[in-house]
């Protein structure tokens, strides 16, 4: 009885870590999906719109230098 | 609640962007402070127009050199002050991401965290500048191809190849466009004799330096105090004379574009033919810089549409979208 004990907890524990492993590698593929999402054009054009607006609206000689950042 | 920030914290400038809002600061990364008190009397413009142009008890600095905190306790009272002008309190403590060179040290990198922190951020990630600035160009990033990205700033000059959301060749120099007109003063020191100062050694540099020989060339007076005799005397200084002058530094930064294009592996070297090189940053605007790397790399050479805000553009587009960008903060990823 004892040893039957064991091995249905030895079973038990393999079936969680094949499944944990399996759920850290489709969150890996899923996160690399959504970082490349996010770095589409489609999904930068807001940001590039609005900051284009912006330099449109500063004239250049009220910069401080040229120096760059 | 305040809204999250980006900042690129450069060795010139200091730009800020708020989510939602687009760039709610940029000012030139200077402090002027009361060498008595140790008081601040002025932060960005304000003080940078003070530069060289203080009584003996206020001193005008910049409290980065290089792309690294030179100063720690007046690096954190400026970045305090510039998140103050923003609308950051005590009690209103946001995420912050800041640009900082990729060949940062550890210790460089805790320094600019930590200064953040205290200054009032609740979380501080940091983004390698490159990247930054191939998102804020707006460079597909995201596909499987080369993405050449120059960025000149003050005190570093960065090169990298982007493909698939990540850095696949580096090569960064710490020389800039600071060392640009330092070398500019040295030369007008040495050759006639007159001492000249920061602000009007980049004059000097926007009006008439330049990386190639290009088309319209004038001369420029410049005016400035003589070391024999010490009185005001003004020389006149030719296009070609500061050419050589500056020639160290400019081969520096086209030198290490060349090792980085030389890393790239073949796959992607072919794409630089056909898509080019971007040219962000300050320095980029040096006349005839772009011909220069073209002539000596014999890639296209194209020049950002926001060559100044570039880096913090990118930065902004990764506040506004934090969770799924934040394997992409350094020491994260790694």
């Amino acid at each position: 009885m004892p040893l039957l004990i064991i091995a249905a907890a030895i079973v038990a524990l393999a079936l969680l870590l094949i499944v944990r492993r399996t759920k850290r590698s489709d969150d890996a593929v899923s996160d690399f999906r959504r970082q490349i999402n996010a770095l589409s054009s489609d999904a930068r054009k807001n940001v590039t719109d609005r900051v284009r607006q912006i330099s449109d609206e500063v004239p250049e000689d009220e910069q401080g230098g040229s120096n760059g950042s | 609640m305040a809204r999250d920030l980006a900042i690129d914290l450069g060795t010139a400038n200091t730009l800020v962007y708020m989510k939602g809002k687009g760039i709610v600061l940029n000012e030139p990364s200077v402090i002027a402070l009361n060498r008595q008190t140790g008081e601040v009397l002025a932060t960005g413009r304000e003080a940078w127009q003070m530069i060289g142009r203080t009584p003996g008890y206020i001193v005008a600095v910049r409290p980065l050199r290089g792309g690294a905190i030179t100063d720690f306790e007046i690096t954190e009272r400026m970045i305090r002050l510039l998140l103050q002008r923003v609308g950051v309190s005590r009690f209103t403590r946001p995420k912050v991401v800041i640009c900082v060179p990729s060949a940062i040290t550890e210790v460089e990198r805790r320094a600019v965290t930590d200064a953040a922190r205290r200054a009032g951020a609740a979380d501080a990630n940091l983004i390698e500048q490159p990247m930054a600035a191939a998102i804020g160009a707006d460079l597909p990033i995201d596909e499987p191809v080369g993405n050449m990205v120059i960025d000149i700033g003050g005190g570093t000059s960065e090169t990298a190849v982007i493909s698939l959301g990540g850095i696949v060749a580096l090569e960064a120099v710490r020389v800039g466009s600071f060392d640009i007109d330092a070398a500019i003063q040295n030369h007008i020191r040495r050759e006639h004799g007159i001492a000249i100062g920061e602000r009007t050694a980049e004059e000097i540099k926007i009006a008439i330096g330049s990386a190639a020989e290009t088309v319209d060339e004038a001369t420029a007076e410049v005016r400035g105090r003589d070391l024999m005799s010490g009185l005001p005397k003004t020389v006149v200084l030719t296009p070609e004379e500061i050419r050589e002058a500056i020639e160290d530094p400019v081969s520096s930064i086209v030198a290490s574009v060349v090792r980085c294009l030389a890393k790239a592996p073949p796959e992607l070297s072919q794409d630089f033919l056909v898509r080019g090189m971007y040219l962000v940053g300050g320095g980029g605007l040096l006349r005839g810089l772009a011909a220069r790397i073209e002539r000596e790399t014999e890639v296209p050479v194209r020049m950002s549409n926001v060559p100044l805000e570039a880096v913090v553009l990118g930065a902004g587009h990764v506040i506004e979208h934090y969770d799924a960008l934040k394997g992409m903060f350094m020491g994260v990823r790694r």
